[in-house]
């Protein structure tokens, strides 16, 4: 995965009638490297079928001869690009010239524009070789762009400068603006007038422009290599170039510079691949991982979709028993409870007003107890005297003589405050024979946990010769106790 | 080969997309089941409680289905104390009406003095110590009760001080 983003592997393919040339490259950050330059007969099946299968793993550039179009520029003063287009559609088809504008840049104070334009079916043969052996690729591209990419790597050019690409019989004269490929010229096989041609093109080429470079670049190989040498430096001020190769075999130029178009994408060249038959989008790169991540995605949601559904079901039964339990309790009214609540435990889609129970108050009866749960006065003092008798050493009685007693009921529940509890304050005065009396008394008040509230405060004084204690009452325990919620989870 | 791919990513991506909505789907109704789950909680205990609080007022209600309403006059201030000078004595005050009883509030007069027999044989009137039911009990509540040592008299007596709620249902 990690190799994949860092490293770059690609196919260049230049098909021609019966035979098939590729290259195979590796490129990353540090090291370009070619994997294989071979030229296959198309008849031979295995080795047609070993691309085919090459072609399927890895992105494929495909040139065609430049011959069947024209790469040229053109000074424009508009500038958008749809108007361009526009522009260069009208002009192209008035010249009976196929097929789409490829390539456009501006530059400088004056607009121009350069365009490839394709004669109608130019490239039918070309298709019908590609489909018939399937052959298939993500770029199409004439052989002078591929030819650009190829110098692009090896010299970044700049400023205005000419190529000369040499091909066995053919060449092409290319003219590049900083880097960018903006005319070219086609010369085929013109026998003894091939140099002448070449010069002849070079000259109408750099006429139109100022001249900044003396120098003209060669890449590739002619038989008659040195007689144009020899030509350039004797009819014109130009001197040549040939930059070194870096291992890329002077045969396979084209097939080099149609895999580097595709790392990456460039943009100064056009793709005629859209649209074709045997156009297969550059998403084959991103394939596998594109796969892998689709796959991993769902089977995540997936199990996570079967995590929750198990979950839910349990959520669902814990939600029935609670509801069974609630059904199963005496004394309520439950066509009146069902009416307002209306659970769907099936789909479990809602709990219909069930604010509305908690604040619709009973009909039947008082929503607070009448009766109220505290201590009586007569429980108290029994209490008291209870309390009295501890007050005991080696089984003498202390004396204790309480001097006022009070219970007085501080709050109770009314319609209004419903939640208000029955609360008593007890207070009361004494006196006894000696302060270890009290103080046992103290203590033993603050243990008493049955009778007296804990969380309220228990107040002690000492005044004239008096004890002052008060307290609030202890409210009775519930008697039936509420079921909790946790414990039907358990069930 | 690669046409068939293509249609698998799409196909995967198809799958993806509908298990992605289920996934969303199926966390919101997950939380929603647990929120029931909590609203059902607090149900059941409201009504464990409402159930509980409604058998306890049947009980009280059943006690005192036959209430008098002059039990006040008839059983307390006809009680003769040998040790108290004054008489016993309530005044009746309204309370405001509810939907379920009618308050009073029933306070003494005048302080009362009591030795622990007039006391128990007082308390056993207002609050039933011997569980005995005599006919025409009201509910009475006492709401405030101070013993004061009378210390005119002795150790064993005491001035008692007296309110009670009486509380009248209707049926």
């Amino acid at each position: 995965m990690i190799s994949f983003f860092s490293s770059f592997k690609a196919i260049g393919l230049s098909i021609h009638q019966y035979t098939l040339k590729y290259a195979l490259i590796s490129k990353n950050k540090t090291e370009f490297k070619i994997i294989e330059a071979k030229t296959i007969n198309l008849n031979c099946k295995t080795a047609l079928h070993d691309v085919q299968s090459l072609l399927e793993k890895v992105p494929a550039g495909a040139s065609f001869p430049s011959e069947k179009g024209l790469l040229r520029s053109l000074e424009l003063c508009i500038k958008k690009k749809s108007h361009i287009e526009a522009f260069l559609k009208n002009k192209i088809e008035s010249s009976l010239l196929d097929e789409r504008v490829a390539l456009k840049f501006w530059k400088g104070e004056k607009n121009s524009s350069s365009f490839y334009a394709l004669k109608k079916n130019a490239l039918n043969q070309y298709d019908l070789n590609s489909r018939e052996n399937s052959l298939l690729y993500d770029h199409l591209h004439p052989s002078s762009f591929a030819y650009a990419s190829v110098i692009r790597f090896l010299l970044p050019p700049k400023g205005l400068k000419i190529w000369i690409c040499l091909r066995d019989s053919s060449a092409e004269v290319l003219l590049f603006d900083e880097g960018l490929l903006i005319e070219g010229i086609f010369i085929g096989d013109e026998g003894d007038f091939f140099e002448t041609s070449i010069l002849r093109a070079v000259f109408s080429i750099w006429s139109k422009r100022e001249h900044t470079s003396t120098e003209i670049g060669l890449l590739g190989t002619s038989l008659k290599k040195d007689s144009l040498i020899k030509e350039i430096m004797s009819q014109t001020s130009f001197s040549t170039y040939e930059p070194p190769l870096n291992d890329i075999p002077e045969d396979y130029l084209v097939e080099v510079g149609s895999a580097l178009i595709l790392n990456p994408i460039s943009k100064s060249s056009p793709n005629f691949a859209l649209k074709r038959d045997s156009y297969r989008s550059i998403y084959k790169q991103y394939r596998k991982p594109l796969h892998l991540s689709l796959i991993l995605l769902s089977s995540l949601f997936l199990v996570h979709s079967l995590i929750w559904k198990t979950q839910m079901q349990k959520q669902m039964k814990i939600n029935q028993n609670i509801y069974s339990e609630i059904l199963s309790m005496p004394s309520i009214e439950w066509n009146e409870l069902q009416t307002l609540y209306s659970p769907q435990f099936e789909g479990e889609r809602s709990i219909q007003n069930l604010d509305l129970i908690f604040t619709q108050p009973s009909k039947r009866s008082a929503p607070f107890l009448l009766k109220p749960n505290t201590f009586l006065v007569s429980e108290t003092l029994a209490w008291l005297k209870n309390l009295y008798s501890q007050l005991t050493i080696n089984g003498e009685e202390r004396p204790f003589i309480l001097d006022q007693f009070e219970y007085k009921l501080v709050s109770t529940p009314t319609m209004k405050k419903q939640k208000t509890p029955y609360l008593v304050k007890v207070s009361m005065t004494f006196s006894t024979n000696s302060p270890e009396t009290a103080r046992q008394l103290h203590e033993l008040l603050l243990k008493e946990k049955n009778f007296i509230q804990m969380k309220k405060k228990l107040s002690w004084s000492f005044q004239n010769n008096l004890y002052q204690a008060s307290f609030y009452l202890k409210n009775y325990p519930s008697p039936t106790s509420v079921q909790s919620c946790s414990k039907q989870k358990k069930h | 080969m690669f046409k068939t791919k293509k249609t698998l990513t799409l196909l995967l991506l198809l799958l993806a997309l509908p298990l992605f909505l289920f996934d969303l789907w199926g966390c919101k109704s997950l939380r929603q089941s647990k929120g029931h789950e909590k609203k059902l909680c607090l149900l059941s205990k409201r009504l464990h409680s409402l159930y509980r609080v409604e058998a306890e007022n049947k009980q009280l209600l059943r006690k005192y289905l036959n209430a008098d309403s002059s039990y006040i006059h008839t059983s307390l201030e006809s009680l003769k104390l040998p040790s108290s000078s004054t008489s016993i004595e309530f005044i009746e005050k309204l309370s405001p009406k509810t939907p379920y009883f009618q308050e009073k509030k029933e306070t003494l007069v005048k302080r009362i003095n009591v030795d622990f027999e007039d006391l128990k044989d007082i308390l056993n009137r207002i609050e039933l110590l011997e569980n005995e039911s005599p006919k025409g009990h009201p509910h009475l509540i006492i709401s405030d009760f101070i013993l004061k040592k009378n210390k005119s008299m002795g150790d064993h007596f005491y001035h008692l001080d007296l309110e009670l709620l009486k509380r009248d249902y209707q049926f």
